[in-house]
């Protein structure tokens, strides 16, 4: 009983200085939920799941919870920072379905505002593409939500701040401590050009990259590229034989993005996006695909499996940024899979609404058309 | 900052505002949804860092800023000397004279813009901004003047959409100071996604 009012104590004690803490400057929270419903309109003819053979829902739902909390200090000209993001996820209402993870967790030391020394698990920013970043080895986006809060990675970073530029110096751990990725980066920034180029090695492999973008008020253009001597993708042989990645490997191959972004006027805005990448399919590896479906899926990719994708997009805002309404293109000219994804969204102070659909033309897709609803609320 | 739509505030932000020469960098505090959105001016380029992504993207000036009734350029520009020239002073009354400037070029948003300066505090107390076509588009008024080091700076921003006249947008400095020691690094690219 007397562990029992002693916890007690503690725990009002705790709670009391968290409040004080969360009143200053030097402490923050924020929480942030996220719930996605939605409807899919399933193709039983699809050739990647004949007659829905591995059984998806026509309604799904994903419920997120992101606890973020943190804390920044400053002593002279030495800033210390923590920061923590959690996730708790939940699929379609189930108990057994949902699952706990850490998002990032990490400390930062700062000296005069020009070094900064990261430890920990964080997100990584690398390439200046809007949907695709082919430099970025170590994170992608959902191209058909590129607002979603990704998974950071663990590393040690040594980052220099000059007047024009950034250096940084990277060390990724992996399983085993011998088995770490180093990678280096300079980023300029000058008046309307920023460029960056950036390597990565890891045992035999590695990656030369860099992007450039190019803007003034109302035009921004950018490309971005590496030369590689791996890949994460599957290949396929004449005989509708899987070639997996380990083996592909060795040889180097490009991947690169270049888009550009075109403010119409204070309203609307237009986005373009090509994709080129080295590794992937084809028209005749297309057709082999095709032809040994379904004991070959691992190589789909719901927007595009070809060496070429196009991205188009036409954003309309109202003046006071509460709504905008998009209408994105996702295009495979190899495959002809066509994706047209309209999005809407409103914000009010903080809470956000989006509803979108996507629509499949001369595709291998699962769907012929899937409508989500997502709803998000942040304190 | 609140923006008024018929009286009635559609939406509120709380941001921290660090300026050194002709750069600005801000870093919102408030709503929830955009804590930790940082954005950074230099001289002709405008970044946004979008903590949720991790992302940095490109800005453009001619747009609203954060839907308020004032531009990206209102509000993140600070190159009035780089931009205008002045072309006619007025006395109106006694200590308050009226500044004409012109725009060097047609790169800016507004080609005319009308200054009304109280020479006693050395503080603006109205800017009105001119189209090509000599169309008022938008005016400023600058009211609550706080001494801040011995120099007086507006504390409230009214900034009214002439064009859309049931809306309104309002600014409130607090805790205003002078000087800082926050280096060049600070105001950098690389150093708002830190």
């Amino acid at each position: 009983m007397k562990i029992k009012i002693i916890l007690v104590i503690i725990c009002w004690n705790l709670l009391h200085v968290y409040h004080l803490r969360a009143q200053s400057d030097q402490f923050f929270y924020q929480m942030i939920f996220e719930t996605k419903i939605g409807y899919n309109d399933i193709d039983k003819k699809s050739a990647l799941n004949p007659n829905n053979f591995i059984g998806i829902n026509s309604f799904h739902s994903l419920s997120q919870f992101y606890p973020v909390v943190g804390f920044k200090n400053s002593l002279n000209t030495t800033q210390t920072a923590f920061q923590a993001e959690a996730i708790v996820q939940n699929y379609n209402f189930e108990r057994d379905s949902t699952l706990f993870g850490m998002q990032e967790l990490y400390g930062q030391i700062s000296f005069e505002d020009k070094h900064h020394l990261t430890v920990g698990k964080k997100r990584l920013d690398w390439g200046t593409g809007l949907i695709w970043n082919p430099t970025n080895f170590f994170i992608q986006k959902d191209p058909l939500r590129t607002q979603n809060r990704l998974e950071g990675i663990f590393m040690l970073n040594y980052t220099y701040i000059a007047k024009k530029g950034e250096w940084n110096m990277y060390l990724f751990p992996d399983k085993r401590i011998s088995d770490f990725k180093m990678a280096a980066k300079y980023n300029y920034s000058g008046d309307k050009v920023d460029a960056s180029i950036s390597f990565l090695e890891y045992g035999r492999r590695q990656q030369f990259g860099m992007d450039l973008s190019y803007g003034g008020s109302v035009f921004t253009a950018y490309g971005e590229g590496v030369i590689k001597n791996f890949t994460q993708s599957y290949g396929i042989d004449t005989k509708g034989h899987l070639i997996t990645p380990d083996v592909r490997n060795g040889k180097f191959y490009a991947e690169w993005v270049i888009g550009a972004s075109v403010l119409l006027n204070a309203q609307l805005t237009l986005n373009a996006e090509y994709r080129y990448r080295g590794d992937q399919l084809s028209r005749d590896g297309i057709k082999i695909y095709k032809a040994y479906l379904p004991a070959n899926t691992v190589l789909y990719d719901a927007v595009s499996i070809g060496k070429h994708s196009l991205f188009g997009n036409l954003t309309y805002s109202d003046l006071y940024s509460r709504w905008s309404i998009q209408c994105r293109n996702f295009y495979d000219p190899v495959s002809g899979q066509w994706i047209i994804s309209p999005l809407g969204i409103r914000t009010l102070n903080n809470f956000q609404a989006e509803v979108s659909a996507m629509i499949y033309s001369q595709s291998f897709n699962l769907f012929h058309s899937q409508i989500n609803i997502l709803i998000s609320y942040s304190f | 900052m609140e923006v008024l739509k018929n009286e009635k505030i559609i939406r509120y932000y709380d941001m921290e505002i660090f300026r050194r020469k002709d750069k600005l960098r801000m870093e919102f505090l408030a709503p929830a949804t955009e804590k930790g959105r940082r954005m950074l001016s230099d001289d002709d380029n405008l970044w946004m860092y979008l903590p949720r992504t991790s992302k940095v993207m490109k800005l453009p000036f001619k747009q609203s800023f954060m839907g308020s009734d004032a531009s990206n350029r209102d509000l993140m520009r600070m190159a009035y000397r780089k931009d205008y020239i002045i072309v006619k002073t007025t006395e109106k009354s006694k200590n308050i004279l009226e500044l004409e400037l012109k725009a060097k070029d047609a790169s800016v948003s507004y080609n005319k813009m009308i200054v009304t300066m109280d020479m006693t505090t050395l503080s603006p107390l109205k800017q009105e901004m001119f189209s090509l076509s000599d169309k008022l588009i938008k005016t400023m008024l600058f009211e609550n003047p706080a001494k801040v080091d011995g120099i007086y700076i507006p504390s409230t921003f009214i900034i009214i959409n002439e064009l859309q006249k049931n809306t309104i947008t309002r600014m409130y400095y607090s805790n205003m100071q002078r000087t800082h020691n926050k280096p060049e690094e600070f105001f950098t690219l690389a150093s708002i996604k830190k």
